[in-house]
């Protein structure tokens, strides 16, 4: 097992946000994470990526738990994220933002991080994420979608084993979704990277995830084959407000 | 060079140092103001080697430096758990406390400071100290160091997620930033020849932030231009005679408003961010 999350729990002033929430994700899969707003999902994956400190449970990588270990230290472990709201740095340009994933992953491999060697794997990045033209402009200047796929370019550029991916779709036109669904499936078939993806485009999700994880006020409601899932009562419940 | 003139150079690179100091704060998000106070450090260090040590200027130096290298850390440390204008405040409140102490100590000659400081700095000392501290800057700034330092001054939390470790290259920068602020100090008491507490007050901090504002945030060179322009402004505008300060004043608006980004953001429009064109692929034209 690749990633195994045992029993995280998370109150903020009294308030659960997360509440024994325990899941697995196999090297190479796609998790698709779903739930309604407030159901906890993001503050899962800030947990999982050490942004915040998970108040109880523990979290495995490859059996090895990092639950203790500082957020930096992650991309050595084969860890990286993209973010709910964009955090691209506003004042690097596309290929500098790309170029920081590059140097972190040589770091962590203890490759000699010359700039050569890490101008060289941005720009293929940039060419598989067909954003090259973009290279030399500041996010801030390009469509939202861009910046979605420059964020995600970032977040592979570590080369990692497990990629968490707060709502890549969001914002996105339905060519542009669809077209980074291929993206990262081309991407988990060339590298084998696991994907933890929370999205709540559901169809998208489900064309790329192999399973899913449903949850509801900080608890996992439902886990397993996508159609299961999104048909059992607790989650239509969960997202309709009543049984339909 | 005209007397006036060289005197004015110097006095340039002196304060390029000091703002060079304060831009590498800026850029990993630490806006500190701590190195006036360091500039202060230097300058008693080397008046009182000259005077109440009996020893050589390097080894006041030396003893600046040391200084320097062990608290200037401590000095960044509140940074982790403050940022933006409340750490500046609380830098600020290193130099005044440092401005307090040596007013009212006896050893530091309280408000009257310490005469007799060698004049030994020269244009060259200032030169040799200004490349050497400008190639600090450019290798902390260039390459995946300057974008790890970007990173961390622009979105710490993402950035720990890129594996810099944001909180020890702030405390890397409050050591070299430190150390610059001791040399400049240094250079300064041996140029002036003499060390008061109202030297290195508010004054001085109000003069060194404009200078990094109007020279442009984010690059060593902006705090270099910023120096140049600040320092030498009363002397370039001297045949204005009394209209002097108000052309001054009224230059420094007109810089802050119309470039926001400061002069060298200027020259900063022009900078190549997309990476090294690969030789090959421009030669087919790509």
């Amino acid at each position: 097992m690749l990633l195994e999350a045992r029993g995280l729990h998370i109150a903020f002033g009294g308030v659960i946000a997360v509440d024994e929430v325990s899941f697995t994700v196999k090297a190479g899969e796609i998790l698709g994470m779903v739930g309604a707003n407030g159901s906890g999902k993001t503050t899962c994956l800030n947990m999982l990526t050490r942004l915040i400190a998970p108040g109880r449970g523990a979290m495995m990588l490859d059996g090895q738990d990092y639950t203790a270990l500082a957020p930096d230290r992650l991309v050595a472990l084969g860890i990286s994220r993209t973010f709910q709201n964009l955090r691209l740095f506003k004042d690097l340009s596309v290929a500098e933002n790309v170029a920081l994933g590059v140097q972190a992953g040589m770091q962590a491999k203890g490759t000699p991080r010359r700039e050569r060697a890490i101008w060289a794997r941005v720009h293929e990045l940039l060419d598989m994420g067909g954003i090259r033209v973009h290279a030399g402009v500041l996010p801030a200047s390009l469509p939202y979608g861009t910046q979605r796929v420059v964020e995600i370019a970032r977040a592979l550029a570590s080369s990692p084993r497990l990629v968490f991916l707060d709502e890549p779709f969001a914002g996105m036109s339905s060519d542009e979704a669809r077209m980074l669904s291929k993206l990262l499936l081309d991407v988990r078939e060339s590298s084998g990277m696991a994907l933890v993806i929370v999205d709540h485009n559901v169809e998208v999700l489900v064309s790329v995830a192999e399973r899913l994880i449903a949850l509801a006020e900080g608890r996992v409601i439902a886990e397993g084959a996508a159609a299961a899932v999104l048909s059992d009562p607790a989650v239509v419940r969960s997202y309709v407000g009543t049984d339909v | 060079m005209d007397g006036e003139w060289s005197a004015t150079l110097l006095l340039c690179g002196i304060y390029s140092l000091v703002a060079i100091a304060t831009q590498l704060g800026i850029i990993c998000g630490a806006f500190s103001l701590a190195p006036i106070g360091w500039m202060s450090v230097g300058a008693y260090a080397a008046a009182l080697a000259a005077t109440k040590w009996q020893v050589g200027g390097a080894t006041g130096l030396a003893i600046g430096v040391l200084v320097a290298v062990v608290f200037g850390p401590l000095v960044m440390l509140p940074v982790r758990r403050i940022s933006g204008l409340y750490f500046a405040l609380v830098s600020l409140a290193f130099v005044l406390v440092i401005q307090s102490v040596v007013s009212h100590m006896d050893y530091t000659g309280r408000a009257l400071g310490i005469f007799g400081v060698p004049l030994l700095t020269n244009l060259w000392h200032v030169g040799i100290a200004l490349v050497l501290v400008c190639g600090v800057a450019a290798f902390m700034t260039g390459g995946w160091r300057g974008r790890a330092l970007r990173a961390a001054g622009q979105d710490p939390k993402v950035a720990y997620s890129m594996g810099v470790n944001v909180a020890n290259l702030q405390l890397v920068v409050g050591a070299i930033s430190a150390v610059i602020g001791v040399v400049a100090g240094f250079l300064y008491a041996h140029y002036v020849g003499y060390v008061d507490p109202t030297q290195y007050g508010f004054a001085m901090v109000v003069q060194v932030i404009t200078m990094v504002i109007i020279g442009g945030r984010g690059h060593w060179m902006g705090a270099i231009i910023g120096a140049f322009l600040i320092t030498s402004l009363p002397l370039i505008l001297r045949p204005l005679a009394e209209w002097r300060d108000v052309v001054n004043g009224a230059l420094l608006i007109v810089v802050a408003v119309l470039l926001p980004a400061g002069i060298f953001g200027v020259f900063g429009l022009f900078r190549r961010r997309a990476g090294p064109v690969d030789p090959a692929e421009a030669k087919a034209g790509h």
